[in-house]
């Protein structure tokens, strides 16, 4: 049975503009239902995924904060690359995205 | 330096200014007009577009901004400018501009002339929890709601100041959010302040803001001013939030905490320039406190103080996309004269419009800037656990010691303690420390200096930095 | 100028590495020192470096043939060094970023095993035991090296210590045993007078029994306002430092025998990317500038030889005024020209600071060094004209 979408936080779209056709991808390990043309970060924030990493010294969460690409603090580790910005990268079909911890895993 | 390719005119930044000085240049004439932009799609952060996968169906209804920003951007590639998207400028050496695209290949670009058009970014705030998930910029919460159309969260306080604040809430509300409450650290504006408003501008925006105001009111949101964050709670992510009364620096009023339950606070403080750029470029800076911070000086022609470079758009002052617009065409037909592909007759009939629309614009904007300035209590919010600094994660307690003991520098302060030493390379907390050093030194914040700019001006990975070296040597010793 | 900046025994002029250690020393030892700069302390050289702490002899292809019997001496200099820099942090109570994984060199091509061959061989002989490894045997101390590599030297003991750090220890250190700094005090005039001597600078007057020239590169224009050749040249070298990374260096140090390379991950995982590469002085604003070409080349035989690193980000880059003597050797000791004027100067200031201005100090407070130090005299340049 397919995943719906989470429409919790995705806008009502009466008018103007359509959203691209479905996709899922994996957020540790888990199926993400989003559409395409939406950011990592947005698919993973309509997902109730606000944590995307902890960081290196005080372990603490961060999400977005910018959404601009300037703080990158929305860091998370994508099909094995560590430090890519969740706010920048448009989410693809079968993507394979963690949560960062620290500076991620060494390949 | 082996520079690979020459440009007329090198344009950084594909934002309304940008943009528009690129139409201008190649109205005039002007050759080869390269835009070298960081988006995937130009249109700056006012005319962002949407991803790749959303479709336009209506362009009339598909957003505020939309319609202006797609003939603006159609113009300007129609214009024949050679627009450049992915794209980030990371060094300078006289007019020599080294940029990476799409993160993996690299060039550089030797400039005639050069338009700065950066833009700005959202002012950054610390308050104890401002690292949590759940508090974001207004800036990023409009990028979610406007382009990607995603709600920032279920329960959200607005924080911030001016009418921006206001317009962009109620805007908020018209896509669904629910927004639990609007605080605007200014005072609510005073009769003579309304008056200077009306006076120096266009009737029509305040007109916008009462409108706001007024949908904001019918919806039952709270709209409170002379209010601030001040701190927000949770476990991992937000769960409420502190707000209190301020006086009209912005210091918070004793006895004035309520708890707001909340999942998302947003922070609308205003903008700072992006002025980077114009730093690595040598070009001469003045503070200014209400309209983004340090800035290039610029004369009336967007001319630096460095020849054939100018700056327009938010990058050399806040002022927003209608003066943005003025200021790029105003760029775009100064470079082209200096570039000699107009003279300086056709270059002062082309300028009487936009050099008038500007200066009715920018009357408004100053005297609203003046109104919403920001006042030093925004940057006297942190304890001494809050992070300072979120990439290298130093308290205020680190900057405060290293104070102490004489650093008062950003470079030193940067050295010592590597508070602005992350990967944001400063622009989070740039402005807090200075805030810092001037509080505690009894000085003013225009009396210390910006950090040192050097490259890259952007994180740039190393291997496509070294990719330029891949496309023109062999592997050989060095001399 | 009527102002009075102050007085003391002895004025050491320069506060980088060398000048604040030997004020650690001196200090240490019962002196009143003060320490005077034209800007602020580790303002050049000391704070701009890479931070590498080198023992193995520096090599490269296009050194001259003798160069390693040319610089024969200073190995146990840098072997005292190494000491020094491994007790330094219990020393002076203060973390220095001191991480001592130990170092490499490494070769891609047949000509440059041969140099590394021949440098293990000379640093066996004066008790520095580096190793020769070829490909598999270095891979094993560093799986992290890339395809190129053919093979290299290792040593135990090398490493790296965090320049912005080191020299504001040595300072808090002097200060506790009574070390007196002026800063933003350029020196525009020394004399010598029948008690002592005279400085000149932008804050007033200093007098001091006795002038020690700390300078790094500004060396030679300090020895020529008492009459002295000292040529030491300056020239500026460039720095770049990445984003944070899960660690895979293991606190080593990397070098790069044929392309110019010095490499080092920190504790906050940031690679940082050296190797003498020019950088550009912009002498109007006295401005180190890292430049284009360099910025490029080093990422580039970064991301060669050490793979990882091409996907860090450069984060920030810098330069620094680096600087040689003419004959590539310190220039440690008193001056029989110049009565009470004295010289500390270490070629490899970082690597070589503490223990250049610990001998200095031994042989000014005691007679006599732990090392022999009199072929550094500045006299050997007597016969130069200032």
């Amino acid at each position: 049975m397919p995943i719906p979408p989470n429409e919790a936080l995705r806008v009502t779209i009466k008018a103007g503009v359509e959203r691209g056709k479905p996709i899922r991808f994996l957020f540790d390990g888990e199926t993400i239902a989003a559409y395409e043309g939406e950011t990592v970060a947005a698919a993973l924030l309509a997902a109730g995924r606000r944590v995307l990493r902890t960081t290196p010294i005080t372990g603490t969460g961060r999400g977005i904060f910018c959404g601009m690409g300037v703080c990158f603090d929305c860091l998370v580790v994508i099909d094995g690359e560590p430090s890519r910005r969740a706010c920048m990268i448009f989410a693809r079909e079968g993507m394979r995205v963690e949560s960062q911890l620290g500076f991620g895993a060494a390949s | 330096m082996t520079a690979v390719e020459k440009a007329d005119l090198v344009i950084i930044g594909a934002g309304p200014a940008g943009l528009s000085a690129a139409i201008e240049a190649r109205r005039a004439g002007v050759e080869s007009v390269v835009v070298l932009d960081e988006g995937i799609a130009p249109g700056g952060q006012i005319f962002r577009r949407y991803g790749p996968g959303f479709s336009v169906t209506d362009a009339r209804k598909a957003g505020h901004e939309y319609r202006d920003g797609q003939s603006l951007i159609d113009a300007a590639r129609a214009s024949g400018a050679d627009i450049r998207s992915g794209t980030i400028v990371w060094g300078a050496w006289e007019r020599t501009l080294a940029y990476v695209t799409d993160e993996t290949r690299s060039g550089a670009i030797e400039a005639r002339t050069i338009v700065i058009a950066t833009g700005a970014r959202d002012r950054a705030v610390a308050f104890p929890g401002w690292t949590m998930p759940g508090v974001m910029t207004a800036g990023a919460a409009k990028t979610l709601v406007a382009i990607q159309r995603v709600l920032p969260g279920k329960r959200i306080l607005m924080a911030g100041t001016g009418p921006l604040c206001l317009a962009f809430s109620a805007q908020l509300r018209e896509y669904g959010a629910n927004i639990v409450e609007v605080v605007d650290a200014a005072p609510a504006p005073g009769v003579s302040d309304l008056v200077q408003l009306g006076l120096n501008g266009n009737p029509s925006v305040l007109m916008d803001a009462a409108r706001y105001r007024a949908r904001l009111f019918a919806q039952r949101i709270p709209f409170n001013h002379a209010t601030m964050i001040v701190r927000v709670e949770g476990g991992a992510e937000v769960e409420r939030a502190v707000v209190a009364k301020v006086d009209r620096d912005w210091r918070l009023i004793p006895g004035t905490e309520r708890t707001i339950e909340v999942d998302t606070v947003l922070l609308g403080y205003g903008l700072e320039s992006n002025s980077e750029m114009s730093r690595l470029l040598n070009c001469k800076q003045r503070f200014d406190r209400t309209g983004g911070g340090w800035l290039p000086e610029r004369d009336a022609q967007m001319h630096t103080s460095e020849p054939g470079i100018f700056a327009a758009g938010d990058g050399g002052g806040v002022g927003g996309s209608r003066s943005a617009l003025q200021q790029g065409r105003i760029a775009g037909i100064a470079a082209a004269r200096e570039l000699g592909a107009i003279s300086f007759e056709t270059a002062e009939a082309r300028l009487a419009g936009p050099l008038r629309s500007l200066r009715r614009i920018d009357r408004f904007v100053s005297a609203l800037n003046r109104i919403y300035r920001v006042g030093p209590g925004l940057y006297e919010l942190a304890t001494p656990e809050t992070l300072v600094c979120r990439c290298e994660e130093r308290p205020q307690s680190d900057l405060e010691v290293m104070i102490e003991e004489g650093v008062r520098d950003l470079n030193s302060i940067r050295a010592r303690s590597r508070i602005g030493m992350g990967r944001c390379q400063g622009r989070n907390c740039a402005s807090h420390v200075a805030a810092t050093i001037a509080r505690l030194t009894s000085r003013d914040v225009s009396q210390i200096p910006p950090p040192t700019v050097r490259p890259p001006l952007k994180p740039v990975p190393v291997g496509a930095v070294a990719e330029q070296r891949h496309q023109h040597d062999a592997p050989t010793q060095i001399e | 100028m009527s102002d009075i900046l102050g007085s003391a025994d002895v004025a050491i002029i320069g506060a980088g590495l060398v000048g604040c250690s030997t004020a650690y020393y001196l200090a240490k030892g019962g002196c009143d020192v003060a320490v005077i700069d034209r800007n602020g302390i580790n303002r050049e050289a000391s704070g701009a470096n890479a931070g590498s702490l080198h023992l193995q002899v520096y090599i490269h292809p296009h050194f001259p043939d003798d160069w390693i019997d040319r610089i024969r001496p200073t190995i146990e200099l840098m072997r005292e060094g190494q000491k020094s820099w491994a007790t330094m942090e219990e020393r002076l109570g203060a973390d220095c970023g001191i991480h001592l994984g130990g170092g490499l060199w490494v070769a891609e091509n047949a000509e440059d095993m041969k140099l590394i061959e021949k440098k293990v061989v000379a640093e066996n002989a004066l008790g520095v035991m580096s190793e020769v490894h070829d490909r598999a045997g270095i891979l094993q101390r560093a799986p992290y090296l890339g395809e190129h590599v053919i093979g290299g030297s290792f040593l135990v003991g090398e490493g790296y210590a965090n320049p912005l750090l080191v020299t504001p220890a040595h300072v808090s250190a002097a200060k506790s045993h009574g070390a007196r700094f002026f800063t933003d005090a350029p020196v525009a005039a020394i004399s010598k007078e029948p008690n002592g001597f005279v400085i000149e600078t932008g804050r007033g007057r200093f007098r001091a029994g006795q002038v020690i020239s700390a300078a790094g590169a500004w060396t030679a224009p300090l020895g020529r306002m008492v009459g002295l050749s000292l040529p030491v040249t300056g020239s500026v070298a460039q720095v770049s430092v990445t984003d944070g990374h899960p660690d895979i260096m293991r606190d080593h140090l990397l070098q790069h025998v044929g392309l110019g390379l010095t490499l080092k991950q920190s504790r906050q995982g940031t690679y940082i990317i050296g190797g003498g590469w020019p950088g550009l002085y912009d002498r109007q604003r006295d401005r180190k500038n890292p430049g284009y070409d360099s910025i490029v080349g080093n990422a580039w035989v970064a991301a060669r030889t050490v793979p990882d690193t091409a996907r860090a980000n450069l984060v920030r880059s810098w330069g620094g005024m680096g600087s040689n003597s003419m004959d590539g050797l310190p220039i440690i000791g008193e001056s029989s020209a110049v009565r009470g004027f004295h010289v500390v100067y270490a070629p490899l200031g970082f690597t070589m600071g503490p223990i250049t201005g610990q001998l200095f100090s031994e042989k000014f407070l005691t007679g006599d060094a732990s090392l022999p130090i009199k072929p550094y005299t500045p006299d050997r340049f007597l016969d130069r004209a200032a």
